[in-house]
């Protein structure tokens, strides 16, 4: 699919080009979604365990991206730009959906995405989801994508000092799980 | 659950995502339970990050996504232009009220009286002494219900009248 044209806004940047350079085409745009997708992705499916709604957040956090962030943003401040949208939209969700979700929950158990994985990471995509969304995120963003507090704090929309707390508890929680399942031996190498 | 943070838990996660150890965090991670907490969940987080789902190749497509987007600024910068159709449709509505109105109100009175002429006519053979009062009441009730559906009619089309743009 090809749509001609440019969208005012938000400039694409190459190497080789000063940072305004251009607004957005669809060849620009494409190549930045090939660059920050799949993170973006493996994050949303590994959070929600909802392919449906992993694929709603992402085109609506691109398309936000399209239309309405500003035009002086660098690319890790898209990138952190797209992590914030996309996580509020999750958080937005996950508060809206909450009936259907306890209604469908033992659904959900025998038909959850992760089933097709490999059994190790079947076990840990269990333990993972017996935490809340918002510990789940914030795990995810810390030691997946390597987000200090500070940018945890933005992306989120708490302070960095919650964060700090939020996390401990969050991991503390959750290595408990792992141990609990016997999955925590020789963490290091 | 009383809060233990440890100063070594940025380097210990740092350390635990890129796989590069040294001697002497190995020796303080063995002896720190915050610590080993950071390794076990960025190592197995990062084992699940590793694992490839069957649904993680089947992303939307980017020119679907650049598509919506296109089609919304459009919609933005030139919103359809309904306003003076929604207008007419306004005046239309009005319009049928108003002759209905008009002709309930012109032939009201011959109506009831031709029903009470047709009502005393047929129900004559009973004999009734209140069969006029009766025809009367009868009449005024199919009238009252005629108002009442013309008052329904208005306040839809008063709701048309509110419109969007």
């Amino acid at each position: 699919m090809s749509v001609g044209g440019t969208i005012e806004g938000t400039f694409v940047q190459t190497g080789s080009e000063p940072r305004s350079a251009r607004p957005w085409d669809e060849a620009g745009f494409t190549a930045f979604y090939e660059a920050t997708a799949p993170d973006l992705w493996r994050y949303l499916l590994r959070v929600t365990g909802d392919r449906s709604m992993a694929e709603d957040v992402l085109q609506e956090a691109y398309m936000r991206l399209l239309r309405t962030a500003p035009s002086e943003m660098d690319e890790t401040a898209r990138r952190s730009y797209l992590f914030r949208t996309a996580t509020r939209l999750v958080y937005d969700h996950w508060r809206r959906t909450r009936r259907e979700r306890q209604a469908l929950r033992r659904l959900r158990q025998e038909t959850a995405p992760w089933r097709a994985g490999p059994p190790e990471a079947a076990d840990v995509m269990a333990v993972f989801h017996r935490l809340s969304v918002r510990e789940r995120t914030l795990l995810w963003l810390a030691h997946v994508e390597g987000y200090d507090h500070q940018e945890i704090a933005h992306i989120v929309g708490v302070r960095e000092r919650s964060v700090r707390v939020l996390l401990f508890r969050a991991r503390r929680k959750m290595a408990r799980l792992l141990k609990a399942r016997g999955l925590s031996s020789e963490v290091v190498p | 659950m009383r809060k233990r943070t440890c100063p070594y838990e940025d380097v210990v996660r740092r350390a635990s995502r890129t796989g590069h150890w040294d001697e002497v965090l190995r020796h303080h991670v063995a002896g720190c339970e915050t610590c080993r907490d950071v390794a076990a969940v960025t190592r197995a987080l990062q084992a699940l990050a590793r694992t490839p789902l069957p649904d993680d190749a089947r992303r939307p497509d980017p020119g679907l996504i650049w598509w919506k987007a296109h089609l919304l600024k459009d919609l933005a910068v030139q919103p359809p232009r309904f306003g003076t159709l929604l207008r007419l449709q306004d005046l239309v509505y009005g319009l049928v009220l108003a002759l209905l109105v008009g002709v309930f109100w012109m032939y009201g009175l011959t109506w009831q009286n031709t029903f009470i002429r047709l009502w005393t006519s047929r129900v004559q053979v009973l004999e009734f002494p209140f069969v006029e009062a009766i025809g009367r009441s009868l009449a005024l009730t199919v009238w009252s219900i005629g108002i009442g559906f013309l008052g329904v009619a208005l306040s839809w089309s008063l709701g048309l009248f509110q419109t969007d743009d």
